[in-house]
C-alpha cells in the first residue's frame, strides 16, 4: 500500500479511447443494439475492434505486456484479439441494456456457485462481490438483481458526467445502484451504509486506486490492485465473494461465483491487503489464463 | 461524552494511521488530509473511523460530517467531545 504514491489518476494513461468512450457513443451503441440483431452487432463490433487494433499498435503493446504477466508465452497474437473481444463484449453490453431484464439475463447460459450468494445473504451483513475487468462484468449486476439480491456497483467517475449518468441509468433499469467513489477519502462511508442495509456491493479489483493500491504476484510479474475496501469488509465481518462472467465459445456467458470468505486482520493492514488481494488473484488466475483475450486491461498494470 | 483531549486524538491518529511522525510532533492545527497535512489517505480515514467507533462507540455514517470533523486535529477533538455518550450497547 502506498501513501502519496506516484501513481495517480492523472499520470496514468486513460483506460479507454477518449473519442469512443463518451455518452454519445454509448447512445449510438444502444441505438444499434435496438435496431440490429445481436449476431450482426457482434460482427460489426469485432470489425471495429480489429480496425482499432491495427491502427493502435502502441495500445496493443500495453495489452501484450499485461497479458505476459499471466503467461510469458502470451504474445502479440493473443494481444491482438483483445480489442475485437472487447468490442463484442460492448455489443453484448448494449444488447442486455436494451432488452427487458428477464430476457437479457438469458444470455447467461451457465451459472456456478449461486448458492454462495444465498449463503452470504443469510448472514445479513451484505457482501462485497469482487470481480475483474474481465468478460462482461456488468452482467453480474443483472444476475444479482434477477436473483433477488439488492445490489450496488462501485465505480470511479467516468471521463464525463454525462457518461457517469448514462451508465448509472443503465444499471438502474435493472434495480442496480451505482456508487461513485472517486478520490473522496470518505466514500467508504456510503459503501458501509449499503452493506449495513444488507446490499451486495460489486467492485472491480484489478486497477489501482489513485492513492491506495496493493501489489499482487502474477506468474510472470506483479500488478497493482485496489484493495482498501477489504479493510471495510474486515471491520464489519462482511463476506467477500469473488466472481467472474466470461463469454463462452457459443456466445453465451458463464457466471462463476466462488466460495465467500471473511477477512481476518493480519499482522499489519498492509499485510492484510496483500494477503487477501493475492487470494483473490489466485482465485481468478485460472479463469483469466483460460480466456486472456477477455481481460480488458488497457493501461499498464505493472508498477 | 467525557472530554476527549488533544492527546487522545494524537494517540488515535498514531494507533490507526500509518504515520511517520511521533504524537508530540502533531500540532492542534495540523490538517489531516491534503497538502501540508499529515497526509492521511482513504485507508487512514477508514481505519480512523473504525478506531473511533471501537474507542468511543461513535459511528460516523455521513461523509459530509466526516469531512468537516476530520479537517484538523483540533476539529476532530472538538467534534468528538461534542458527541453524546452512546448507549452501552453501541
Amino acid at each position: 500500500m502506498s501513501r502519496g504514491s506516484a501513481v495517480t489518476a492523472s499520470n496514468r494513461p486513460a483506460p479507454h479511447s477518449a473519442g469512443l468512450y463518451r455518452a454519445a457513443m454509448f447512445d449510438a451503441g444502444a441505438w444499434l443494439a435496438r435496431c440490429l440483431p445481436l449476431a450482426f452487432t457482434r460482427a460489426l463490433a469485432a470489425t471495429v475492434g480489429w480496425l482499432y487494433t491495427v491502427t493502435h499498435p502502441g495500445k496493443v503493446a500495453i495489452i501484450e505486456r499485461n497479458l505476459r504477466l499471466l503467461d510469458a508465452t502470451l504474445g502479440e497474437t493473443k494481444a491482438r484479439r483483445v480489442y475485437p473481444a472487447f468490442a463484442k463484449t460492448m455489443a453484448d453490453y448494449f444488447y442486455i441494456g436494451t432488452r427487458p431484464p428477464e430476457e437479457a439475463v438469458k444470455i447467461i447460459r451457465q451459472i456456478d456457485g449461486v448458492e454462495h450468494l444465498q449463503a452470504a445473504q443469510q448472514l445479513g451483513k451484505g457482501a462485497l462481490v469482487v470481480t475483474a475487468h474481465f468478460g462482461l462484468f456488468e452482467l453480474g449486476g443483472l444476475l444479482l438483481a434477477q436473483h433477488g439480491f439488492p445490489a450496488a456497483v462501485l465505480t470511479y467517475p467516468e471521463p464525463s458526467r454525462a457518461l457517469t449518468e448514462w451508465r448509472a441509468a443503465f444499471r438502474r433499469q435493472w434495480n442496480v445502484d451505482t456508487l461513485e467513489i472517486g478520490t473522496d477519502s470518505f466514500a467508504f462511508l456510503a459503501i458501509a451504509e449499503r452493506l449495513r442495509q444488507g446490499q451486495f456491493v460489486a467492485t472491480l479489483i484489478d486497477r489501482p486506486h489513485p492513492t491506495d493500491h496493493t501489489s499482487v504476484s502474477l506468474p510472470n510479474g506483479t500488478a497493482l490492485f485496489s484493495a482498501g475496501i477489504f479493510l471495510l469488509a474486515a471491520h464489519g465481518g462482511v463476506p467477500i465473494i469473488p466472481a467472474t462472467m466470461v463469454r463462452r465459445e457459443d456466445g453465451g456467458y458463464h457466471a462463476q461465483v466462488f466460495a465467500p470468505f471473511v477477512i481476518e486482520e493480519r499482522a499489519s493492514r498492509a499485510e492484510t491487503l496483500r494477503f487477501y488481494s493475492q487470494r483473490i488473484m489466485d482465485t481468478f488466475l485460472p479463469v483469466l489464463c483460460a480466456s486472456p483475450e477477455q481481460w480488458y486491461q488497457f493501461v499498464p498494470l505493472s508498477p | 461524552m467525557p472530554e476527549i483531549t488533544l492527546d487522545n486524538v494524537r494517540k488515535l491518529l498514531v494507533d490507526n494511521c500509518m504515520l511517520r511522525v511521533s504524537p508530540e510532533e502533531i500540532q492542534a492545527d495540523t490538517l489531516l488530509f491534503g497538502p501540508e497535512s499529515l497526509g492521511l489517505d482513504s485507508i487512514d480515514a477508514l481505519q480512523l473511523t473504525v478506531g473511533i467507533e471501537k474507542s468511543y462507540g461513535i459511528a460516523i455514517k455521513d461523509p459530509a460530517i466526516a469531512r468537516e470533523a476530520f479537517h484538523s486535529v483540533k476539529t476532530l477533538q472538538q467534534w468528538l467531545s461534542n458527541q453524546p455518550t452512546p448507549p452501552p450497547s453501541a
